[in-house]
């Protein structure tokens, strides 16, 4: 279960990780995690509400120290988790052994809290039906991997991380969202003070002038995306100074070459 | 008869009356009594500065000429109507509780806490007293840390597979306290790199015989292969980040707990130098104390839940 949370720890897990894991597992884990990663869920064992509702009854926890908990942690799964005083047993279970526990409340509560916090969000995920992981596109053939170049457009000065856009029909189109680890990060910050057009939160919307190249390991179709795909292993590599916005080829270029 | 309280709040922070002095006060003060040298309790403009022998190096370091004295642990010494001495508090070198007794009351103000013991400081100390003035930063039931070798451990594990695929690995942490207590439990593990500023601090405390690895300061020169370089997180927005080459990015801190908090790093660890939830408790309960005021973080939620246990707890900010 320990090594399950690990692999979906960043979202969905790609090829490589999950054939990893796969090895690392066993047969046993191995399939069940497949099910779990293709959209085959267990049966939702309690509502986040409830769940957090035993595990607050099983630790004692006044319902005034719940409601401060929330406004620090306001995800009923993770809080469930941490609300546990961390595992005293060296064992642990196995996700298949995790998953049977998902029975009842005591059952699930004697498995839970043999497990690490992190370990037991994703449990709590998958008993309270929020579970939303899923193993990024099976691919039939290698990726490739390649370059393109992408147009900053918003930057959350904290990461940095920084969201990069494609032109495409007459507009910009959000490509991807990458953390930002240049050695020119602490210039590119100074101009992004000084060019923001809008602020969301954490974000400042920048003026769409400045060109990066990203270094990419494949490409992946998904649908809720607007670009309609996902970079996988995407990277900033250089900020291409001397490019002009207008000179960046069109999402549909990248396409032509990639999928 | 009800007597008149020992410690009261004032603007520049918590006052003595009696002894007519602060505790680690944030406006000017003729008389500061300071708990340790993190900037949040040691500022400048004070008139005077009392505070452990093993702060005051640091203290004199970060504030430059002030009119400052050291007290050994333990020691007592009479402050106009009321008798003060400083206690282990486990945060960081030096850090201290301070006692203030009068006539057989006795108050303490607990400064910042860890109840766990590391490789660095000097450990906790449990006081009995009448009233306890405790930090409340992580005093919510969520917060439960593990054995600090437990967490050096996976630092260690996060540092070593960086450092087989050739990428430096850049641990940001505060200047004073953290940033030693990594290279503490870490030592031996590696070449190990400082932000100039981690160093300065890391000297200090190194001069006053606190038991630290050797560390090389990186100015604009690359670290060697495999390092582990330690530096503040405002280092990494300044143009000393240039030189790192490949790095990976780390954080210690409590707050990593919660996956919010994490977001955005790319290896989290959940390492901090208060006491945890547990902690904070088995604090409380050592003091026998049966008043209680809470200050810093989830002071109002603690305050609540030691009323629940019987006890008589205020929130103070
Ligand atoms: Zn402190």
């Amino acid at each position: 279960m320990i090594r399950f949370a690990r692999l979906v720890a960043q979202g969905a897990p790609q090829p490589q990780a999950f054939a990893a894991y796969q090895a690392e597992v066993g047969p046993e884990d191995g399939a069940t995690a497949l099910r779990l990663l293709s959209g085959q869920r267990p049966k939702r064992l309690a509502p986040p509400a409830t769940l957090l509702d035993w595990v607050a009854k099983a630790t004692n926890t006044p319902a005034f120290l719940i409601e401060a908990c929330l406004k620090t942690c306001p995800d009923k799964a993770e809080l469930a988790a941490l609300l546990l005083p961390p595992p005293t047993t060296a064992t642990a279970p196995t996700l298949t052994e995790a998953l049977a526990s998902l029975t009842s409340a005591p059952a699930y509560l004697a498995l839970s809290r043999t497990l690490p916090p992190k370990a037991r969000t994703i449990l709590n995920r998958l008993a309270t039906g929020t579970f939303r992981t899923k193993l990024a596109l099976p691919q039939t053939g290698p990726q490739t991997p390649g370059r393109c170049l992408a147009i900053l457009t918003l930057i959350d000065p904290s990461g940095p991380e920084a969201t990069f856009a494609l032109p495409h029909d007459n507009t910009l189109v959000p490509l991807t969202r990458l953390r930002v680890t240049l050695p020119q990060t602490p210039a590119l910050l100074a101009w992004a003070r000084a060019h923001v057009t809008d602020r969301f939160g954490p974000l400042r919307q920048v003026a769409p002038t400045q060109v990066f190249e990203l270094a990419f390991d494949g490409i992946t179709p998904n649908a809720r995306r607007k670009s309609g795909i996902d970079l996988v292993g995407g990277r900033v590599i250089a900020w291409a100074k001397v490019v002009q916005a207008c000179d960046v080829p069109p999402l549909s270029a990248l396409l032509a070459q990639h999928t | 008869m009800t007597r008149a309280p020992l410690v009261i709040q004032t603007p520049q922070g918590l006052f003595c009356p009696d002894g007519d002095f602060h505790i680690d006060p944030m406006g000017r003060v003729p008389r500061a009594l300071i708990t340790h040298g993190h900037s949040d309790h040691a500022a400048r403009g004070m008139g005077t500065y009392l505070c452990t022998h093993q702060a005051l190096p640091v203290i004199r370091h970060r504030l430059g000429k002030i009119a400052a004295e050291g007290i050994a642990y333990g020691e007592a010494r009479q402050i106009g109507g009321v008798t003060v001495s400083f206690h282990p508090a486990g945060h960081v070198p030096g850090s201290a509780q301070i006692r203030i007794e009068r006539g057989g009351e006795v108050w303490v103000a607990s400064g910042d806490y860890k109840t766990a013991p590391d490789a660095l400081c000097e450990p906790f100390e449990a006081l009995r007293c009448h009233t306890f003035l405790t930090e409340t930063t992580f005093g919510l039931p969520i917060f439960h840390w593990q054995r600090e070798a437990e967490v050096m451990g996976q630092i260690a594990a996060w540092w070593q597979a960086n450092a087989a695929r050739g990428v430096a690995s850049v641990l940001l942490a505060y200047s004073f306290g953290k940033a030693q207590r990594l290279m503490a439990g870490l030592a031996g593990l590696g070449p190990i790199c400082t932000h100039p500023v981690v160093e300065g601090v890391t000297e200090v405390l190194r001069r006053q015989g606190y038991r630290l690895p050797p560390t090389m300061p990186l100015g604009n020169t690359p670290p060697p292969q495999g390092a582990l370089v330690i530096a503040t997180p405002n280092a990494m927005a300044s143009d000393w980040a240039l030189a790192l080459g490949p790095h990976q990015v780390g954080a210690a801190s409590g707050w990593m707990a919660l996956a919010a908090r994490r977001k955005g790093t790319s290896a989290a660890f959940v390492l901090s130098d208060h006491a945890d939830w547990p902690g904070l408790n088995a604090a409380v309960t050592a003091t026998g104390a049966e008043q209680v005021y809470t200050l810093h973080g989830s002071t109002g939620p603690f305050a609540q839940w030691l009323r629940a246990q019987g006890l008589s707890a205020q929130a103070l900010s």
